[in-house]
Parts: structure tokens; sequence; C-alpha cells
């Protein structure tokens, strides 16, 4: 992994962990945490129908 | 004893000959096979792109124009004995709604979600807006109550996360942990995931073609995130054209002791999906702009500094030298175009 990302053909790019969108794979998220998922649109639309 | 002079129906041998047959006969009419392994046919004519899906016997034709669809339509009606089903509505279960004014592809499972809120009693529950409580810790039971439906439970929400419900994917991994071990708390979490269900049951994949056609992944992981065994979870997510296309929510086969490690595993685990996607792309790519080689860094996002200055960083220290071999077989690749794991997972 080392090899193929010093010799550029994997780049490794860091993002905000507010703009994860592998957050809701890895843990139970709160209800602000959720909400901010659902702004970014990206997966799933997770809205909450009132 | 008798000698088979063709593959009977019901016979093993008998898919991968009608496979062949089929196979031959898409090519024979210029189709060039994507990839064997998701039976993706591709076919650029006269500007036009049609596209055949197979699925056993069942196929799926897409086309730049109807005249391209019934144009090979015609051509498989002339060799094989078929029945159009029409516009496509379900694939593999989920339920296709195509709005053409908003240029919009939803996948769906409202109907599945429908029936399996009705099967386990739950339609006229309050709907809730999260998923599980945070920090939820489930303990297995040394013995199983059998009179709650936990495993039908735990099993339709798979299903539902397979298909187009990646929000699913950390709960129901979590509650498959147990499904050997469980009783009222167990079950009452899958209540929970149910009662969620009922406030999203018309809520699918969204892809749009106006989003990204840049394949965006993303890979995270939790440390230590299971108080009874200490492994870390691994996520991973790939977004292309609006809406997520693969993902996966895994509990890590060894501990990890710090953090960077866990981001480390979990960076191993996408790179594997993250290979064979981008090969998938790129040919598809290929065939439609008549390129020829369209190589290029595949980047992955991680959201640990730690694990990206480790990555880079070709000095082995103390405190890292300790991750498992497995995690560094890659290095062997470098005689290949990227991170191809199949040799060594």
């Amino acid at each position: 992994m080392r090899d193929a990302i010093t010799t550029d053909k994997v780049i490794l790019e860091h993002c905000l962990t507010d703009e994860m969108a592998a957050d809701p794979m890895i843990k139970e998220l709160a209800k602000v945490k959720h909400d901010k998922h659902v702004k970014l649109k990206i997966c799933v639309d997770f809205k909450y129908a009132p | 004893m008798c000698r088979l002079l063709q593959a009977l129906y019901g016979l093993k041998q008998a898919p991968k000959t009608w496979y062949a047959k089929l196979d031959a006969f898409l090519k024979s009419q210029g189709f060039d096979n994507i990839d064997p392994n998701a039976c993706l046919y591709l076919q650029k004519d006269d500007g036009e792109i049609i596209i055949v899906l197979v699925y056993i016997d069942d196929l799926r034709l897409v086309g730049s124009s109807m005249e391209a669809i019934n144009k090979i339509e015609k051509a498989l009606r002339k060799r094989f004995e078929m029945k159009d089903l029409g516009e496509a509505k379900v694939i593999l279960g989920p339920e296709i709604s195509c709005d053409r004014m908003l240029g919009t592809l939803m996948l769906s499972h409202g109907k599945y979600a429908a029936q399996v809120l009705e099967k386990f009693s739950m339609a006229e529950y309050n709907r809730i807006a999260t998923l599980l409580e945070v920090g939820l810790q489930l303990a297995k039971s040394t013995k199983s109550d059998g009179s709650l439906p936990y495993r039908e439970g735990a099993g339709s929400l798979m299903y539902l996360m397979v298909g187009t419900r990646p929000n699913l994917a950390f709960a129901v991994g979590k509650q498959s942990r147990f499904v050997s071990g469980y009783g009222k708390e167990h079950w009452e979490s899958v209540k929970r995931v149910l009662r969620y269900i009922k406030g999203s049951v018309d809520k699918g994949l969204v892809y749009n073609k106006t989003a990204s056609g840049i394949l965006q992944r993303f890979s995270d992981a939790d440390w230590a995130g299971d108080h009874e065994t200490r492994r870390s979870t691994t996520g991973f997510m790939f977004i292309f054209g609006g809406a997520a296309v693969s993902w996966a929510s895994n509990s890590q086969k060894t501990v990890a002791l710090f953090t960077i490690e866990a981001e480390y595993m979990a960076l191993f685990e996408a790179s594997k999906e993250a290979v064979w996607l981008e090969k998938l792309i790129q040919r598809v790519t290929m065939l439609v702009t008549q390129s020829d080689n369209l190589d290029g860094p595949v980047s992955i996002k991680v959201d640990n500094s730690g694990c990206i200055h480790f990555a880079k960083n070709p000095v082995e220290h103390k405190r890292t030298k300790h991750i498992d071999i497995r995690y560094h077989t890659l290095c062997g690749m470098r005689s290949r175009r990227t991170r191809s794991s199949s040799s060594t997972a």
C-alpha cells in the first residue's frame, strides 16, 4: 500500500470528519450528526418524514 | 449409463452452458464483455450505446435510444425464445423509478419495507429519527429466546441494507453478531430500526445524471468500538452519480492497538473494492469514449491525518511494526497499476 502511495498510484485525501460519508457505516449517529448527513445528500435520503 | 448430448435444465452444467451460449451470441453481435463477474455487455454502434445486463436468463437492455434497444431485442428474439416485460420496474428486488424530467433514477425497497413492517406488527408503531441509541452495547446472551422473531427481523433488515439502505449497515452488522444468542434487549434494537424504517419507507438511492460522474471513495474506522471484543469497525462507502454504489460495515478481524492501525486496516478493505469498481468504470469509459488508456491515480478520502502520514512514511516505527503482515502485503504489487488485492486477500 505504501508503495502505491509513494509512487502516486494511490492518493489519500484528507477530509473533514463532518464530511466523511462513511461515518454512518462505523457508529451510531446522534440526531444532530444524523441530520448533518441528511444535508450532505450523498447516499440514501435519510430524511425523517415528520 | 447415458451420455447426454446437451445440458439439461437443473444440472450443474446447465447455467455454464447457457452462459457460454449467450456470451457467444452477444459477442457475435458486436458486444464487449465488460466484466465477466458482473455479466455486463456493452456495444457502441453508430454513436448509440447499448448495455445488456445479464442475470442468469433475465436480461436488462439499456440504450441511448429506443431504436438501439429495439434493434438488439429483435436480434435476441430471432435467436432465443423470450418475453418482453416492458419498461423495467424491478431489478433483482429493488424497485426502479425514473424521472426523465429531473434526470433521476431511484432504487428503493418501498413495498418490501412495508411488508416487513406488517410482518413484525410494527406498522402502528411511532416513527423514530435515528437508528440505534448512541453508545448502545449489546452482549451475547447465553440462551436465545425462541419466542422472539429476532433472526427473521435481522435477516429482513439485512436484505434491505444490501439492496438500497446503506445507512442500515452498521445497525445490521451489530445485530447480526447475536443471532446465536439473543434476548429482549436485542429484539428491542431490531424494533427500533424497524421504527426508523417506518419513517422512511419510500426512501431509496437516488442517482442523478447531473451529479458527479467521478467515483468518490470514503474509508473510515471506529477504533475499539465493540466493548466486548475490543475489535474496531471498518466502514467504507463509494458514491457515484450522486448516490452510494458500494458500501460495507464490518468488524475487523484482528484487534487494532491504535486508531491509525484501525484506519489502515479499513483502508485495505476499501481498496479491494475500489480496484474492482475502478476497473469497471474505466473499461466502460474506454469503450464509450474510444480511448486507449485511462490510467490515473485512485484517490480515497480518509479523515485521519495520522493514517495518511503513516501510509506515506516508509519508515517502520517501533509502535507500528506489529501491524499485521496482511496489511502490508500490498507492497508486493509494485508492478501492477493499482492495489490489486485479489491475490493477497
